[in-house]
């Protein structure tokens, strides 16, 4: 089904644990030389940035041209989906091309011409019932559409998008919010144990590691859906005294399960979902309670993951080795520092301190512009 | 083949030791699993917090603790903070160096956010610096100084980052403000950090450091051309700007092979290119056909980059 190989897509992966080992020093230079040779693939890939921007100019250029078609041809609106059908086809089919006679690999232009045959096939959904946009049929097409590039062409965000636009669908149902709600949580359910039975049959090799990404993000969308407080957006919770309080026990016990099965399994994509739980728990408990929050309480917060970073570091070190059942504090890999160091570097995007959210009156001016402290209140 | 089995193939070829297949092995299988990043997370989300906290806790209870003791208790604080550091700092080098530990980098960068609550603080109780923009220069000087002191990324993007604030108050202050002259303070901040950035690597002063400074440089100096694109007036002085910068930076990109900069400046010269010219033409068919034609082009251009330089990834 997939444009490329199984072996291709591990060759790949197997390089860039190559690169990373090399700059961890676990490889010398001129064993990187010899091993590279032997994961070479016959595919033409290139830099990240590059990628991007390509992606952008792809996308553009071919909606644009879908769009002069459109103009030129003046089509009324029932022919409209049928320009969409057709570009979608069209979209499919030049992606293809371009991967199976130029053997691209995830090269950005031809990822924008597949993505764009996904929004014109839910373009063309949406409209196939005359006189109306259904979202539900959008939605639906948009979710199959997802999960059809990732199995042909192997995109990971493709597959998590399919997970992330699924539970959509149902939240166009004319129900209520509860209704709803399960609705969601069991459809993500049944998604969080698929994935995560296709991720135990390949392990960390792919495709397991995009399944197991997938059952990461479906994990984290049950959750975001039981927690009421941070999904009003989503859907007006309807106030079932019952369901309020089954959704406050459902928010603590996912991180902690979830967190449990991570350790357990060693899976870094539900242990990073997980820990983002667990602080989203503990953020939204006094809302959940309807108590007021205090000064102290992020006092309180920060105070509790500094010592618990700083504990477990100091457990995992006293250990035999160093290390506690294999989990140790300190970087293992190059890519661990860069990914830390990245984080530094957009740093300088995000305000300095940070303030309290409550409008209250300045004890003086304050400034306009970010940068540290420089919060009209103190 | 899976990862292991290649690795069993290595050791075969005599291409890695017994001991390199067993470490690597270890890795693969994930029986050595590391926590760094997400101890690390813990620990700025944790220092956030906490000083969300104290300035929210010390902004409720200013009356009662009276600005004396609140003053003290932020000067010990920061005092504490920044004692830490200097204890436990090994000597400066020019080089990168590693924190001494895990947590050191954090109470850094706690002392540095509490530096600035303490000053903030004076300024809206006592008022002597004479507004917020000595505020932001202060408080910026101090953590780049801290920042190179210690080789700390957060700590210099803080730095680099109240200075931005600092720029853009102090040109608020004047009344009748113009875009332009706030163009001008972009200009002039991201020319002073692609300036800085390169005297101090040509001197070999923490290198690893230039990379936070020209990326924010880069996008600094060509978003504000870009905004000044639709000026009555100077619209085209503007545009000239920045297709000149645009193509700087796609050349030195190319160049120094850092394609982060090939990126910025195809993507803003473009978009600077194509909105000056759509709001002369106006029409949407020839606009369509222009974002069919030129899009096209740049693609062309881009694959035929990506396949002469772009490396592989």
């Amino acid at each position: 089904m997939s444009l490329y190989s199984r072996e291709d897509e591990r060759a790949i992966r197997t390089q860039r644990r190559v690169e990373d080992w090399t700059q961890s020093r676990l490889l010398l230079p001129e064993q990187k030389e010899q091993i590279l040779p032997m994961l070479r693939v016959d595919l033409r890939r290139t830099n990240r940035f590059l990628r991007i921007t390509l992606f952008i100019f792809g996308f553009m250029v071919v909606n644009a041209g879908a769009g002069l078609v459109a103009v030129f041809l003046d089509f009324d609106e029932s022919a409209f989906k049928y320009l969409a059908l057709l570009a979608a086809a069209a979209c499919l089919f030049g992606a293809q091309s371009l991967v199976t006679r130029h053997r691209l690999y995830h090269f950005g232009v031809e990822e924008a011409i597949a993505i764009a045959a996904v929004s014109f096939a839910a373009v063309f959904a949406a409209t196939l019932a005359s006189g109306r946009f259904s979202t539900v049929l959008a939605i639906a097409a948009a979710t199959a559409g997802a999960w059809a590039l990732f199995v042909r062409f192997g995109y990971p965000y493709a597959a998590i998008g399919a997970v992330v636009l699924a539970p959509g669908a149902v939240f166009t149902f004319d129900q209520t919010d509860t209704v709803r709600r399960l609705m969601a949580f069991t459809l993500l359910l049944t998604i969080f144990f698929l994935s995560r039975e296709r991720r135990l049959d390949h392990d960390d090799e792919y495709p397991g590691d995009v399944f197991g990404r997938m059952e990461a993000v479906a994990w984290g969308g049950m959750y975001l859906i039981a927690n009421l407080k941070i999904s009003e957006w989503l859907s007006v919770p309807d106030g079932v005294a019952l369901f309020y309080w089954g959704t406050y026990a459902v928010i603590w016990m996912l991180p902690a399960v979830g967190l449990t099965i991570a350790v357990r399994e060693r899976q870094r994509a539900l242990l990073d979902v997980n820990i983002v739980l667990a602080i989203l728990t503990v953020m939204t408990n006094k809302p959940y309670l309807g108590v007021e929050q205090k000064p102290w309480d992020p006092i309180l917060f920060g105070l509790t993951l500094i010592g618990l970073a700083v504990g477990l570091r100091r457990w995992m070190a006293n250990g035999p080795g160093g290390s506690r059942h294999g989990f140790v504090g300190e970087r293992l890999l190059a890519s661990e520092a860069e990914r830390v160091a990245l984080a530094g570097s957009a740093a300088a995007l995000v305000p300095g301190a940070p303030t309290h959210a409550d409008p209250a009156p300045a004890i003086g001016g304050g400034g306009e512009s970010g940068g540290a402290g420089a919060g009209a209140r103190f | 083949m899976t990862t292991l089995e290649r690795l069993d193939e290595w050791r075969a070829l005599g291409i890695i030791s017994e001991l390199q297949h067993a470490t690597l092995a270890a890795l693969v299988r994930r029986e050595r699993f590391s926590l760094f990043v997400e101890l690390n997370a813990l620990l700025y989300i944790g220092v956030v917090s906490l000083v969300g906290g104290l300035a929210w806790a010390f902004r409720d209870y200013v009356d009662d603790l009276g600005d004396a003791a609140l003053l003290s208790i932020l000067v010990l604080i920061v005092a504490a903070a920044f004692g830490y550091c200097y204890k436990r700092a090994p000597p400066y080098s020019n080089s990168e160096t590693e924190s001494p530990s895990l947590i050191f980098d954090y109470v850094l960068y706690f002392g540095c956010l509490m530096f600035s609550s303490t000053l903030a603080f004076v300024e809206t109780r006592f008022g002597i610096a004479g507004g917020w923009d000595t505020h932001l220069l202060v408080a910026s000087l101090v953590f780049g100084a801290l920042a190179y002191r210690f080789d700390n990324r957060f700590v210099l993007s803080l730095a680099l980052s109240t200075l931005a604030g600092y720029l853009g108050l102090t040109l608020s202050l004047f009344d009748g403000l113009s875009a332009d002259r706030l163009r001008l303070a972009a200009f002039s901040y991201g020319a002073f950090l692609l300036g800085v950035g390169w005297v101090l690597h040509r001197q070999a002063i923490k290198r690893h450091f230039l990379d936070v400074y020209f990326q924010l440089g880069a996008n600094a100096i060509l978003l504000a051309a870009l905004s000044g694109i639709l000026e009555r007036g100077v619209g085209l002085v503007y545009l000239a700007a920045l297709l000149l910068f645009a193509a700087t930076a796609i050349y030195l990109g190319v160049r120094y092979r850092r394609f982060a900069f090939v990126a910025y400046g195809t993507l803003y010269g473009y978009a600077g290119f194509s909105v000056r010219l759509l709001s002369i033409v106006g029409d949407a068919t020839a606009g369509l056909l222009y974002f069919v034609v030129t899009g096209s082009l740049v693609v062309i251009a881009l694959v035929v980059l990506a396949r002469r330089f772009g490396r592989d990834e």
